[in-house]
């Protein structure tokens, strides 16, 4: 099985060497429905160019979960925001690279193209839940909001969709907690307004940037299961943006991990966790505490990945992981490694074990 | 209203707001008029020999109450000095009053505004309500008042009296910049770790709130010459010596009708003195808040 | 600084004959560093509700006991809510208990004055959540590190003292070009470590650590981690950890206490509480815990409802209102702490027995 390039500046021909394109070896389904090749983000500063987001490359399937995993600096957030068009209005960042929903590049398309894209067919949900909302109208009511917008529907049917939704989400007791404000309902009791709020224009790609990361861990279960629902039983994608591990492990199909403005590995979750290919994400699973590896006493050290992320735009020369890699070689130092796939997993190293 | 109507607000206002904090970075044609400005009124305190037409006490009987012309550029007063130089020969004092005033009164003002909002409670309320007293009478007045206790017309008791009425401003901020930074973990953190707490004030509270204070200190100076104007047009300033632009301002008021020039240019003086220190402040609050 | 950030171990840590090599109780002997005696910290709240003002009591901490001993680790798990921040500002003498004792080598903090409570309060210093906050813009590290060595050795001359200070940074890996930033310059997981040098600048028998390595990035996380491992092999200093990440708990602490609304509910050795949780509210927290193992996917969520309020404590057994296994008896009465083995203690009528098997562990017992 010969393995396929893809350098960073091909975006056309990225993928399409091979057959099979990335996340299709698990759910066998021709097209994806959100594609995204070579995505670029750089920074326009007073002393040139800096490149916060350098070559991002990864597919979500219909009724998908993508995990994008990433610690600061790796431009995960950045990466996902382009993808919506979001960063359109923004004079300073210059978006590159393509991203194709549906057969349709978003990035080419005009302002309000993009927006009625986002407004219909993705939807968002954030990390601060109770931020998002407005804290002086009750919950209920903004939710029917979206819910006019989407369908064009009278109060009365609206507010009965919202109580559809509220049920859909799991929150009990549906009329309490529509009547109820913002700051009278806990942190996941909020993100499940958000989602249902999300819900409401029955997207087909849903995108949460870290949805998790501000609840306590109890609740995060809850939520998650919730996520693993809205794929099983409405067949919708989501795209999950986060800095734990966990999380991808609990309910990723397909792991997207990034490093330094790059994706470092694209795999499924199992491959990722049972045999990663790129020694960041080695290096990360094992500095990760597992519950039981310490027992009988013994204090063990972990293996932490040394140094620390560099700075976008003081990148190194050649791969941007190989100061704080254990296998750098020569060839590491001075060129950085192209994506390359092998089947459903794809990987930006020199040293990363082929298969076969 | 959706989730991702939010996020895309939420990218233009960032948008929006880096675009008007470089605007405010930039320094403006004002700005840099007052700099010069100021730059040469600085000149003309430190140098008044320079920039002077000659001696301001001298005295031109012959040339008494004439108007601006060719030999004496802004006229001459009812003793026969040239206005000009005595503008320039004011330059000092009036200066000199105003910087002393702000760093008095901030010095005292921000003492006590600190001290109050890291002490809290009792500290706090009783320096506080000495300093609502304080702002309950009118500037002027404060200074009259103050002027009057202190024994009357002098170059000290005129810098005392203008000082005392800027302290409000100081204390209000001091106190409340002073209670956000108390709050902030590493003040915490310095507590546990042992720091005496004078020292904790000077090392960590006064460097984290000094940016607002330095900015009133600018606004000060403008308040500051404006009152000691005030009082020494009143007849409360310094004795003898050069008229002060307040001075000359009193002068000019008996003759207004038939010498209209010995109180136009000294006010003019002022009010340009004024309006430079108030863009700087301005300015200099701008670039400041963009750094905080 | 070694590949994995383990801390540089030629600089000596303990100097002779200062604060904290010993006090009265030496390493090993029976009486606990730390003593915590039914200490209540209690809140009025004024809250603007559509019946105007109402005032309620938050029971932040409601009636907690425990002991830390001479070079322990402890850890207080819970989650948000719970207390166990405001535990940690009793503990550190941030605020004043509503109610019990705090006892620092034997002398009730409430009760010593002047500088005796001085030089006892410096026996616990404290490591914060916020790499951020917890450090002041506008000082340079150095300076920062060696003001509080300063002030705990005032007959040093400046050399020495920047001396001690550069030192204390190689401990943490930091290196001395370091000196001169200022925290902006810094990565969190940085300015995490020089929160932890400035900690053990006062020399101190007991450190305070709330949530350490929350706020940092996976990698930094790992690197700190084994850093206070190795600075406490080191210093044989204690640690009081407050944390919610039970896979890290386990890692660093010998003893561990569950915390849940105000009450200690569960208190023991990590690996007792962890491998045979006795209370239902430790088992649900290890099953939520996210783990790394592949393979099928199992239904996560298992607490009913959310976290009560510490404004509104339910009667009886504080859990019972999302407890599967809740009896009559639980809303009726509170369930007191009791010793199941040896160092191992629960506050639960209905306490679970036999190991809890999440998928982590069941692979690990399947090998």
């Amino acid at each position: 099985m010969t393995t396929q390039s893809a350098s960073t500046g091909d975006s056309a021909n990225a993928g399409r060497l091979s057959g099979r394109q990335p996340g299709e070896a698990g759910r066998g389904r021709s097209a994806a429905l959100l594609s995204v090749r070579g995505l670029r983000v750089s920074e326009r500063t007073g002393a040139g160019r800096r490149a916060l987001v350098r070559d991002v490359t990864f597919d979500v399937g219909a009724g998908e979960i993508v995990c994008i995993v990433g610690e600061s600096g790796s431009g995960k957030s950045l990466s996902v925001k382009a993808t919506m068009g979001l960063l359109g209005r923004n004079s300073r960042l210059e978006t590159g690279g393509s991203v194709i929903f549906d057969g349709r590049s978003i990035l080419e398309m005009r302002p309000e193209q993009q927006r009625r894209l986002r407004g219909r067919e993705m939807a968002m949900v954030f990390q601060e839940p109770m931020a998002s909302l407005d804290p002086v109208m009750p919950v209920g009511k903004q939710v029917a909001e979206s819910v006019q917008r989407a369908d064009a529907l009278p109060g009365r049917q609206a507010r009965s969709r919202v109580a559809e939704l509220f049920g859909h989400v799991g929150l009990p007791d549906v009329q309490r907690v529509a009547r109820a404000y913002p700051h009278q309902l806990s942190g996941g009791m909020c993100q499940r307004v958000m989602i249902a709020m999300a819900l409401a224009s029955r997207p087909r790609l849903l995108i949460a940037d870290e949805p998790t990361s501000a609840l306590d861990v109890t609740v995060q279960a809850q939520l998650l299961d919730l996520l693993n629902r809205l794929r099983d039983e409405e067949t919708m994608s989501i795209l999950l943006v986060t800095h734990d591990l966990g999380v991808a492990a609990a309910i990723a199909d397909t792991v997207v991990v990034m490093y330094a403005g790059r994706t470092a590995e694209v795999g499924q979750t199992t491959q990722i966790l049972e045999r990663p290919r790129h020694p960041y994400t080695a290096g990360l699973l094992g500095s990760v505490p597992r519950l039981g590896q310490s027992r009988g006493g013994v204090k063990r050290r972990l293996a932490a990945i040394g140094g620390t992320v560099p700075e976008p735009g003081r990148l190194p020369e050649g791969c941007a992981f190989a100061p704080r890699c254990q296998k750098v070689v020569e060839r590491c130092l001075s060129e950085d490694p192209p994506l390359e796939w092998q089947g459903a997993s794809a990987v930006t190293c020199w040293e990363a074990p082929h298969d076969g | 209203m959706t989730a991702t109507d939010l996020a895309e607000q939420a990218e233009w206002a960032r948008t929006d707001e880096e675009r008007s904090a470089r605007s405010r970075h930039s320094v403006t044609p004002s700005v840099w008029a007052s700099g010069v400005f100021l730059f040469l009124v600085i000149f003309a305190a430190a140098f008044p020999g320079l920039v002077s037409p000659g001696d301001p006490l001298v005295l031109h009987p012959t040339e008494v109450l004439k108007g601006p012309a060719a030999g004496h550029l802004l006229g001459t007063d009812a003793f026969g000095r040239s206005v000009l130089a005595l503008l320039v020969y004011g330059a000092r004092p009036a200066l000199v009053v105003g910087v002393l005033c702000a760093v008095l009164g901030a010095v005292a003002g921000s003492s006590m505004g600190i001290t109050a909002g890291f002490f809290g409670k009792i500290a706090d309320q009783s320096i506080m309500r000495f300093n609502d007293v304080l702002m309950c009478f009118p500037g002027i007045l404060l200074a009259l008042l103050v002027s009057a206790a202190l024994g009357g017309a002098s170059l000290e008791n005129e810098i005392i009296a203008v000082a005392v009425g800027t302290v409000p401003m100081y204390a209000r901020v001091a106190r409340g910049e002073t209670m956000k930074v108390r709050r902030m973990l590493y003040v915490d953190a310095a507590m546990i770790a042992g720091l005496p707490r004078r020292r904790i004030i000077m090392r960590h509270v006064v460097p984290n709130i000094l940016a607002p204070l330095v900015v009133i200190a600018t606004l000060a100076v403008g308040v500051s010459i404006v009152t000691a104007a005030s009082l020494s047009f009143l007849g409360l300033g310094p004795v003898g010596g050069v008229p002060d632009w307040g001075q000359l301002l009193a002068q000019g008021e008996t003759n207004i009708s038939v010498a209209w020039w010995i109180s136009t240019f000294p006010g003019i003086a002022i009010t340009l003195v004024v309006v430079a220190t108030n863009l700087i402040g301005d300015w200099l609050r701008d670039r400041l808040e963009i750094r905080s | 600084m070694t590949a994995d950030g383990q801390a540089r171990s030629d600089a000596p840590l303990r100097q002779q004959g200062g604060p904290g090599t010993g006090g009265s109780s030496g390493r090993g002997t029976a009486e606990a560093l730390l003593a915590v005696q039914d200490v209540a910290r209690h809140f009025r709240s004024r809250q603007l509700t559509s019946h105007g003002f109402r005032s309620t009591l938050v029971r932040a901490v409601d009636g907690i006991s425990l002991s830390v001993g001479s070079g322990e680790t402890v850890g207080i798990v819970g989650e948000s809510g719970c207390g166990k921040t405001t535990l940690g500002r009793v503990v550190l003498g941030l605020d004043s208990p509503t109610a019990g004792r705090v006892i620092v080598d034997g002398q009730d903090v409430a009760t010593v004055r002047g500088k005796a409570r001085r030089l006892l309060r410096r026996r616990v210093q404290a490591v914060f959540q916020d790499p951020y906050g917890s450090l002041d813009p506008r000082m340079k590290i150095g300076r920062a590190v060696s003001e509080v060595v300063a002030c705990h050795n005032p007959e040093w001359n400046k050399p020495e003292v920047a001396r001690r200070g550069e030192e204390l940074l190689a401990m943490v890996g930091l290196d001395s070009a370091k000196t001169a930033a200022y925290p902006a310059e810094l990565s969190g997981g940085q300015r995490q470590r020089v929160g932890i040098a400035k900690a053990f600048a006062a020399q101190p028998d007991l450190i305070v650590a709330d949530e350490p390595v929350s706020a940092l990035d996976v990698s930094a996380q790992a690197q700190v981690i084994n850093l206070l491992v190795d600075l406490q092999a080191q210093t044989g200093v204690a640690y009081l950890i407050i944390g919610h990440g039970l896979a890290a708990m386990e890692h660093i602490c010998d003893r561990i206490a569950v915390m849940y609304l105000g009450k200690i509910v569960e208190i023991g050795t990590s690996e007792a509480i962890l491998s045979s949780p006795a209370h239902h509210y430790t088992a649900a927290l290890i099953d939520s815990a996210l783990d790394l193992a592949p393979g099928p996917r199992r239904t996560l969520s298992l607490l009913r409802g959310e976290p009560a309020s510490a404004r509104a404590v339910p009667s009886g057994c504080r859990f019972r209102t999302r407890c599967a296994a809740a009896q009559p008896r639980c809303a009726e009465q509170e369930p007191p702490l009791t010793a199941t083995h040896a160092e191992h203690s629960v506050a639960c009528f209905y306490p679970r027995s036999g190991a809890v098997r999440g998928a982590e562990q069941a692979a690990l017992d399947d090998q």
